[in-house]
């Protein structure tokens, strides 16, 4: 029984470095893909948009969140 | 029948630095405590578990009493700055995306979720599962599994929380409120207007144009910690001559009204990992100082640089305010506001007559502000706007408590019921030159330990200066010491004007001439005025050493050593005693003299833990 259990605990901590490497992988590659294709492209137009904004003039802006309700203090956004 | 079942709401910050939570009961603060007290860890930005059980026990409640939680922020509107802020920098924050991605998807966009099930280890055994998880979960073993919270929870936003944190608690019927911090959501900077319990905000300035961020770069570029060595710039600020301010405004383009851009080609926090960029470096022609480089007196005068760009700043920030709102009455809030020196020239420069700064000034405040403001919107009509009389917010020990622990451990004591003979005692070891860890009544909330979780000793001794900050706190010796004088002779040593500063955020030039221990090499001081009103056993203790010496103020800092949070219990009081050099140690009525204490022998008993170099 121990000797099992000294093997399936072997064996946990190995399939547990493994999945992490692969998982790291995976990791990069997915939020590559998001980052270089649907950001990406948002950033392209974004560019574009920002050649016909105006200079400021000051860094102040209206805070737009108004009024207040508990409601709108239940959601996150 | 009326419902007079009062209104409790339990405030949260957490999960960026500094995390805390508060009970507001009918709109008054009755606990309030920082997770890092209780866990040891500075800064600790995990979930308050421990200081909302310790918030919980303090109100003589359950979760089950709770009406709301409030959390200090909006997670979807900082989401949405992060990504916005990718889309502009793309394709250079690539490693910076992963890292923050990591952390959001893992943990930040389960923001209620995390919140309401962390907080289930506080709420009864409540089966709020769907059916499908019962009929599974009820056949295994996990009968009790994941309670939640299922209350409601409130999102404040973060600038609105700040702003909050210091109006209601200013006890002002009208004042315009300045915050400004490193970034909330979007915010920066904000301008909000306070009239009875309402309070709005105004105007904002947005990430990335930050003050707090700037002074945040330059805390990275001197070699300090992000988020935690600010307070140490501005300690290091009068060794130097600014120098450098020039070359500081030019990072900067400032409009008329005191708003500014952040040049963005100098600062890399937006994409990288960083927070200069190589032209930053360029621009002041020294590479980044790493932490364990030598100081020079080039990072000196560009402290002091830096130093004067932000009380420039801020008070052009006020300026601006007080032309757009007008009135008598300011509070500040927010990271910034924790910069005594530019408070205190906020105070003596500056267009308003009154101008409060909430002692927990940083995100810690933010579980406060998040609840009263809360509170101010559920109850419109009955918001009780008592100003908060007392800071000291955190848990205590009792004397059975201490005595118990000393006669375990075996050590001697010397037990004073009177607290008249209690002060005299402590004075008489200050008189003669002893440097006293002081533990006494409940925490202060905030960054500065106010009497009872200070280290005392007397200020007419150089030396106390460089044996305190070497041989007990273990720390830079450029740190400075504040002082804490009796608030009815402040005006005699110190030119306060009249202001009192009893939570240590204001600076002044000192009169005297015979306190070098807490005088900077500039001549200024960081103030605290005790009064009998904000804490009697404190002011006794100055009392009686005033009356021992002529002299009314003492040394008093953090009872704590480097890189480790302020003490919370006698426990970890005592640990901070056997490690230091400190000759007395005063837990409530007990009095220990290091020379009754076999240190070595004590220390093998305790856990000693290991604190970074922060």
């Amino acid at each position: 029984m121990k000797i099992l259990s000294t093997i399936g605990s072997k064996f946990w901590k190995g399939w547990m470095y493994f999945a992490e490497k692969v998982g790291w992988v995976n990791e990069h590659i997915l939020l590559g893909v998001v980052y270089f294709v649907a950001i990406g492209l948002y950033a392209i137009l974004y560019d574009v948009t920002r050649i016909f904004k105006p200079k400021p003039k000051t860094m102040w802006r209206t805070f737009e969140h108004q009024p207040m309700t508990l409601e709108a203090l239940e959601k996150q956004f | 029948m009326a419902n007079n079942k009062p209104t409790y709401l339990l405030g949260l910050a957490c999960f960026y630095h500094d995390s805390s939570a508060c009970v507001v009961k009918d709109g008054v603060v009755v606990a309030a405590a920082q997770e890092e007290r209780f866990t040891r860890l500075k800064h600790d930005e995990n979930f308050p578990t421990q200081a909302v059980a310790y918030c919980l026990a303090e109100a003589g409640i359950s979760m089950n009493d709770i009406d709301g939680v409030c959390f200090y922020e909006k997670p979807l509107w900082k989401f949405e700055r992060l990504l916005l802020t990718y889309i502009q920098e793309w394709p250079r924050g690539f490693v910076s995306f992963i890292k923050a991605m990591r952390a959001w998807l893992s943990k930040k966009l389960w923001m209620e979720h995390i919140i309401r099930k962390e907080l289930g280890e506080f709420w009864p055994a409540y089966d709020y599962r769907p059916w499908y998880h019962r009929f599974v979960f009820n056949r295994l073993p996990l009968k009790q599994a994941f309670p939640q919270f299922e209350g409601k929870i409130y999102y404040v936003p973060h600038h609105l929380s700040h702003a909050a944190s210091t109006y209601y608690p200013s006890g002002f019927e009208d004042a315009t409120v300045l915050t400004v911090d490193g970034v909330g959501e979007w915010s920066t900077t904000s301008l909000a207007l306070g009239h009875g319990s309402k309070l709005e905000l105004k105007e904002e300035m947005v990430f990335p144009d930050s003050l707090g961020l700037l002074y945040s770069a330059f805390t990275y570029y001197l070699g300090f910690k992000v988020n935690s060595g600010e307070y140490k710039v501005m300690g290091l600020a009068p060794y130097g001559e600014a120098k450098y301010t020039q070359e500081i405004w030019d990072l900067l383009d400032v409009f008329d009204d005191g708003s500014f851009r952040m040049k963005p080609e100098f600062f890399a926090y937006r994409y990288g990992l960083r927070m200069t960029s190589q032209k930053f470096v360029k621009h002041f022609g020294t590479p980044v100082r790493q932490p364990e480089d030598e100081l020079t007196q080039w990072h000196k005068d560009m402290a002091a640089s830096l130093q004067q760009v932000t009380e420039e700043l801020m008070l052009k920030l006020v300026q601006y305010a007080y032309l757009q709102y007008g009135g008598k009455n300011l509070c500040l809030s927010g990271g910034v506001a924790l910069n005594c020196v530019a408070n205190g020239r906020i105070v003596r420069e500056g267009p308003f007559e009154n101008v409060y700064v909430f002692p927990a000034a940083g995100d810690a405040g933010g579980s406060v502000g998040a609840a009263l403001y809360t509170y101010s919107i559920m109850e419109p009509e009955s918001h009780n706007l008592a100003p908060v009389k007392t800071i000291y917010l955190g848990p205590k020990n009792s004397n059975s408590e201490i005595e118990s622990f000393l006669q375990e451990y075996g050590i001697k004591f010397d037990k004073i019921l009177s607290e008249e003979d209690r002060a005299k005692s402590i004075a008489q070891h200050l008189a003669d030159n002893k440097v006293i860890g002081l533990f006494q009544g409940r925490m202060e909330f905030g960054p500065r330990a106010l009497g009872n979780r200070s280290i005392i000793a007397d200020p007419r001794q150089n030396e106390n200066w460089k044996r305190v900050n070497i041989k007990i706190k273990f720390r830079e010796d450029f740190r400075p010491f504040a002082p804490s004088v009796m608030a009815d002779k402040a005006d005699d040593i110190f030119d306060l004007r009249g202001v009192e500063s009893p939570y240590m955020l204001l600076t002044a030039h000192t009169k005297a001439k015979d306190l070098p221990a807490i005088t900077h090499v500039n001549g200024s001081a960081r103030i605290q005025t005790v009064s009998p009103e904000d804490n009697k056993p404190y002011y006794d203790i100055i009392s009686a050493f005033n009356d021992l010496t002529g002299c009314s103020t003492i040394i008093n800092t953090s009872f704590n050593v480097r890189g480790e949070p302020i003490v919370c219990d006698h426990i970890d009081a005592f640990k901070c005693f056997i490690r230091t050099d400190m000759d007395i140690l005063v837990l409530e009525n007990f009095i220990v003299n290091v020379d009754d204490v076999d240190k070595e022998a004590l220390k093998s008993q305790f856990e000693l833990e290991v604190f970074g170099d922060d």
